[in-house]
C-alpha cells in the first residue's frame, strides 16, 4: 500500500471536528415533566436492551466518523502494487543536501523508498532507467527490465558531496522521451520542481541547518570563519583545533536567518586548522571546515643571455631564484626548474625542466621557427592556453620590426595568422618560444611586457599556492605541471594516496588534500589544500511543491490506485448514513 | 367557580348511578329499602310482630288473609369525591379541568339529593364537611378553590386511610394516575368499602405527545428528581409504549370490576366536550 498524496492526511483533522461537535452537543436541556414515572419505564425498557440502544444512539457519531475516515483516505490517494506498466526514467538528485536528515531519515532515504515502492508497482516487462545527478550526470542502469537488478543499482545509490546536475539529468532523459513513447520521467529531488513531462518525487520538507561557509587564517594564527543559521534563533557553539589539538571555543547566538563571522584563535603557523559546530543538525556534513596553510616553495630559474628587460619581469616572482649563466652552462646547472634562452640556443638542450626560448635560432620541440619577416599586427589566438598568456595584455600598442613565424605547437599570439609566440608540452614538460627578439619590438618598453612573462611564468611554472587553493567537492583540481619532478601524489582525506595526473578528479571527499612532488635527490614539495561541499547546499529550509498524484503512462496512476474504490465506499456509507439519521432523526 | 349558565345547564342533567341508593335521612333516589314512601313495591303475608299500620285492609276483606303492603322507601346517596390535588396535577390545564369536574359532580349529586364529600388527596389529605343542599354546593366550591396542586402523590397509601362515609356509596376519583405506588389498591379499596367507584383519569396533551428532543434532563414536578435521558426516537416510542400500557391497563382494570374509567385531556372544553364525554360514557344523563 502506498499514498499518491500523503498531505491528505490532513484530513483526518475532521474527525476531532465531528467529536467535538458531537460533544459539545451533548449538553443537555433540563425539563420540568409532570411525573417521572413513565419516563422511567420507557428509561427501564431500554435500559434492557442497553447495548442495542447505545449503538443506535451512537451510529450516526460511528457512521459520520467512519465518512470522514474514508474522505482522508481518498484525498491521499492509496494505491496497491502492481498496476504500473510501461517505461520509467528515474532521476535521483545526489546533491549534498539530500544527506539532510528529517524525522531521523535523510532525504535520500525517503527518496531511495519512495523509488523501490515505485518499483514494486511495476509489472514484469516495464523497464526503467536510472539515472544519477550528482556534479555529474550518470547513468547507473539503462533501460532494464530486470527489476531487481534495478532495485539493486537504487540500493547502492549514495548522495554526494557536491550540487547536482539536475537540468543536464533531464534533458538526457527527454532525449530519451522523444525515442520512447510515454516514457515517463521521475525525478527524485528535495529541490527540483516538476515540469512538463517530468514529474517529482518529493523527499524531505524543509529543515533547520547551522553551516559554515567559509574560513582563513592569517599568518598570527587567528581564524576567520563565516556561520550562517539557516532556522529559527539558536544558541550555537564553535570549536576550533590546530592540528588536532583544541585551541578555542566560541558560544554565540543566532538569530533566524543570521549569517555571521567569528574571530577564533588558533595556533601561529598550524598546518591545518579545524572549525567545527558542536550542535548536530539536520546536514552534519557542512558543520566542519579546514584551512591549510600552504607551504613555501620556490622555483630555480636560469636566464641565459644578457636581456635585464627579461631579468627584471622574472624577478618579479618571490618564489623564483634566478640564476644567470651562458647558454652552454646551463645544462650544467642543477635542479633548474625552468630554462629561459634569449638568442642561440645551446648545442644540446637541457633534459629537464620547463623552456623558455626568446627568438630562437632552430626548432625547440615540435616548434620550429620560418622564416624572417616584418611588419603586421599582434593578435591574440584562441585556445585556454592563449587565453592564459595574453589575459590583460593590450595587444594593439605593441609594433615589432622584425619577427619570425613559428610552426608546430600551440599558437598564443600571432600576426597575420602565423604564431609569434608558441606553446608546447611533451611528457608533462611545457615550453613556451616566442618568434622574435625583444630588441626588434617595443614590448620591453611597454607595461604590457612583465605581465606577458608573469603570464608565461604562470603557465610553464604555476604558483603552488595560488593553483592549489582551497575548492568544492566534485569540481576538478587542476595539478601544477610536472616539471622536473620524478613522482606526484595526491593523498586524499580518507588517506588514499593517488598517482596524480593533470587533474584530480576524484575530489567528491570533503576535507584537506595533500600534493606532494619528490624531486631527484630526495627533495619533496608539498601543498596542501581543503575541498568542502558546495555552500549553496546548506539551506535545507525549504524544499520544493509537495509529491502531486504521481501520473504514469503506460499504466494510468502508480501501482492501482484505490481512490475510486473508496469514493464508492463514502457514497454507500453516505446512503447508509441518510436511511439512519431519517429512523433515529 | 363553574358558571351560572353551565349551572343552569347542569340542571337539566343528573348524576346517573348504576346501583340503588342507600344512606340515611331521606333523599330523592330510590333505594332497596323498603319504607314509607307511597310507592307500593310489593306485598307479602303478615307475620307476628309486624307493623299494623302496613296491613292491607282492603285486601284483607277481599282475601280474608293478612297482607302488608311494601313501599320502596327514598334515601339520599353518599357521594365521594376524591380529587389528586398533587403537584403533578398542576401541569397544562390538569388542575382547573379536574377542579372543574370535581364541582360539575359536586353540583349534580347535591342537585339530587345527596351528601356529598369532598377530599383533596396529594401530600396531606383535606375533606370537606359533609355536603348537601344548594348551601353546600356553595361551601364545596370554596373548598375546591381553596385548593393548590402540590406534593406528592400515594393514592393507594391516601385511599386506604380514607375516612369513607359507612355504607353504600360513590366514590369518584379524579386524578392523572401518576402515582409511584399505582392505583389499582385505591380502587379495590373503594369498592370493597361498597363505593361505585368511578375513575376519571385526567391528562395532559404533553403526557400524550411529549415535545421533546436530543438530551435532556427531566426533573419530576413532585419529587423534583432529575434524570438525564436522550430524547430519541427510541425513548419516545418506549414512553408512548408506557403510556399506552398505562390508560389501557387502567381502562381493563376497571372493566373488569364494573367500575366506569373515562380519560379526559386538558385541554378539553369543558361545557362541550367534556361534557359531551362524560355523557357519552353514562356517568351522567
Amino acid at each position: 500500500m502506498q499514498w499518491l498524496y500523503p498531505a491528505g492526511m490532513w484530513g483526518l483533522i475532521a474527525l476531532a471536528a465531528i467529536t467535538a461537535l458531537y460533544l459539545l452537543r451533548r449538553k443537555s436541556e433540563s425539563v420540568t415533566v409532570p411525573s417521572l414515572l413513565l419516563w422511567q419505564r420507557a428509561a427501564a425498557e431500554q435500559q434492557a436492551m442497553r447495548p442495542f440502544q447505545r449503538l443506535k444512539r451512537n451510529i450516526l457519531y460511528f457512521l459520520q466518523m467512519a465518512l470522514a475516515l474514508l474522505l482522508a483516505l481518498a484525498l491521499m490517494r492509496p494505491a496497491v502494487s502492481g498496476g504500473m506498466r510501461g517505461e520509467t526514467v528515474m532521476i535521483f538528485d545526489l546533491s549534498a543536501s539530500m544527506q539532510a536528515v528529517e524525522g531521523g531519515v535523510s532525504r535520500f532515504d525517503t527518496a531511495r523508498r519512495q523509488a523501490l515502492a515505485l518499483l514494486d508497482g511495476m509489472r514484469e516487462g516495464d523497464r526503467v532507467t536510472v539515472l544519477t545527478a550528482g556534479h555529474e550526470v550518470d547513468t547507473a542502469i539503462s533501460r532494464t527490465a530486470d527489476l531487481a537488478r534495478a532495485r539493486s543499482v537504487i540500493a547502492s545509490l549514495a548522495p554526494e558531496n557536491a550540487g547536482a546536475e539536475l537540468d543536464a539529468a533531464v534533458s538526457l532523459a527527454r532525449a530519451m522521451a522523444r525515442d520512447i513513447e510515454g516514457l515517463n520521467i521521475l525525478v527524485f529531488s528535495d529541490t527540483y520542481e516538476a515540469q512538463e513531462g517530468v514529474q517529482t518525487v518529493r523527499a524531505g520538507a524543509g529543515a533547520e541547518n547551522r553551516a559554515l561557509l567559509s574560513l582563513s587564517v592569517s599568518p598570527a594564527g587567528q581564524a576567520f570563519a563565516r556561520v550562517a543559521n539557516y532556522g529559527g534563533a539558536a544558541d550555537i557553539t564553535l570549536e576550533c583545533a590546530a592540528d588536532g589539538q583544541l585551541c578555542d571555543v566560541v558560544s554565540l547566538s543566532l538569530a533566524a536567518g543570521e549569517s555571521r563571522a567569528v574571530l577564533l584563535q588558533a595556533a601561529p603557523g598550524a598546518q591545518t586548522v579545524q572549525v567545527r559546530i558542536v550542535e548536530a543538525d539536520a546536514l552534519a556534513l557542512d558543520n566542519e571546515r579546514w584551512y591549510a596553510a600552504r607551504e613555501e616553495s620556490s622555483w630555480r630559474v636560469a636566464l641565459c643571455g644578457e636581456n635585464v628587460f627579461l631579468e627584471k619581469a622574472v624577478a618579479l616572482r618571490d618564489d623564483i631564484v634566478l640564476l644567470r649563466a651562458a647558454a652552454e652552462e646551463a645544462a650544467a646547472l642543477e635542479d633548474i626548474d625552468l630554462y629561459i634562452f634569449d638568442g642561440a640556443l645551446p648545442q644540446e638542450l637541457p633534459a629537464s625542466g620547463t623552456l623558455l626560448c626568446v627568438a630562437p635560432d632552430r626548432p625547440v620541440g615540435d616548434i620550429v621557427p620560418g622564416e624572417a619577416a616584418s611588419g603586421g599586427g599582434l593578435r591574440a589566438a584562441y585556445g585556454e592556453a592563449a587565453r592564459q598568456i595574453t589575459e590583460n595584455l593590450l595587444l594593439e600598442d605593441i609594433a615589432l620590426r622584425a619577427w619570425t613565424p613559428l610552426r608546430g605547437g600551440v599558437p598564443v599570439l600571432t600576426v597575420n595568422g602565423a604564431a609569434l609566440l608558441a606553446v608546447s608540452e611533451e611528457q608533462g614538460r611545457r615550453m613556451a618560444v616566442l618568434g622574435f627578439d625583444l630588441h626588434d619590438s617595443n614590448l620591453p618598453m611597454k607595461g604590457d611586457f612583465p605581465i606577458l612573462i608573469q603570464n608565461l611564468l604562470g603557465y610553464l611554472l604555476p604558483d603552488v599556492r595560488t593553483s592549489l587553493g582551497d575548492g568544492i567537492c566534485g569540481e576538478p583540481v587542476t595539478l601544477p605541471p610536472a616539471g622536473r619532478a620524478l613522482s606526484r601524489q595526491v593523498t586524499l582525506p580518507d588517506g588514499r594516496a593517488l598517482q596524480a595526473a593533470e587533474v584530480l578528479e576524484d575530489t567528491m571527499e570533503q576535507g584537506v588534500y595533500t600534493w606532494t612532488e619528490e624531486y631527484a635527490g630526495g627533495e619533496r614539495r608539498t601543498a596542501r589544500f581543503a575541498l568542502h561541499m558546495a555552500p549553496e547546499e546548506s539551506d535545507v529550509r525549504q524544499t520544493g511543491s509537495p509529491t502531486e498524484g504521481l501520473r504514469l503512462m503506460g499504466g494510468g496512476a502508480a501501482g492501482r490506485e484505490l481512490t475510486p474504490w473508496v469514493l464508492l465506499a463514502i457514497l454507500a456509507l453516505l446512503l447508509v448514513e441518510w436511511g439512519v439519521s431519517r429512523r433515529v432523526g | 367557580m363553574l358558571s351560572e349558565a353551565f349551572l343552569r345547564q347542569l340542571d337539566q342533567l343528573r348524576l346517573t348511578l348504576r346501583s340503588p341508593a342507600q344512606g340515611g335521612a331521606g333523599g330523592l333516589r330510590r333505594s332497596r329499602a323498603l319504607g314509607s314512601s307511597v310507592e307500593v313495591s310489593d306485598f307479602r303475608e303478615y307475620a307476628p310482630g309486624d307493623d299494623l299500620r302496613r296491613v292491607d285492609w282492603n285486601a284483607y276483606a277481599r282475601f280474608e288473609r293478612l297482607f302488608l303492603k311494601l313501599f320502596m322507601e327514598e334515601q339520599e346517596t353518599q357521594v365521594h369525591i376524591l380529587l389528586d390535588a398533587s403537584a403533578s396535577m398542576a401541569a397544562e390545564g390538569k388542575w382547573e379541568l379536574a377542579q372543574s369536574l370535581a364541582q360539575l359532580f359536586a353540583y349534580l349529586a347535591l342537585r339530587g339529593g345527596d351528601r356529598v364529600t369532598l377530599y383533596a388527596l396529594g401530600g396531606e389529605t383535606r375533606r370537606s364537611e359533609p355536603l348537601s343542599g344548594r348551601a353546600g354546593y356553595l361551601r364545596g366550591a370554596d373548598f375546591l378553590s381553596a385548593l393548590r396542586p402540590a406534593g406528592e402523590t400515594r393514592l393507594c397509601a391516601d385511599v386506604l386511610r380514607l375516612p369513607l362515609h359507612p355504607g353504600r356509596g360513590v366514590a369518584l376519583l379524579i386524578t392523572d394516575l401518576m402515582s409511584p405506588d399505582g392505583y389499582e389498591k385505591a380502587l379495590q379499596s373503594l369498592q370493597y368499602r361498597r363505593q361505585e367507584a368511578t375513575l376519571l383519569h385526567v391528562l395532559s396533551p404533553g403526557e400524550m405527545q411529549p415535545a421533546l428532543e436530543g438530551p435532556v434532563r427531566l426533573i419530576d414536578s413532585e419529587t423534583g428528581e432529575a434524570r438525564e435521558l436522550s430524547a430519541d426516537h427510541a425513548l419516545l416510542a418506549a414512553y408512548h409504549r408506557a403510556l399506552e400500557e398505562l390508560l389501557r391497563g387502567a381502562e381493563a382494570f376497571c372493566r373488569a370490576r364494573e367500575m366506569r374509567y373515562l380519560c379526559l385531556l386538558s385541554d378539553m372544553d369543558l361545557e362541550r366536550e367534556a361534557l359531551h364525554a362524560l355523557a357519552g360514557a353514562g356517568l351522567i344523563g
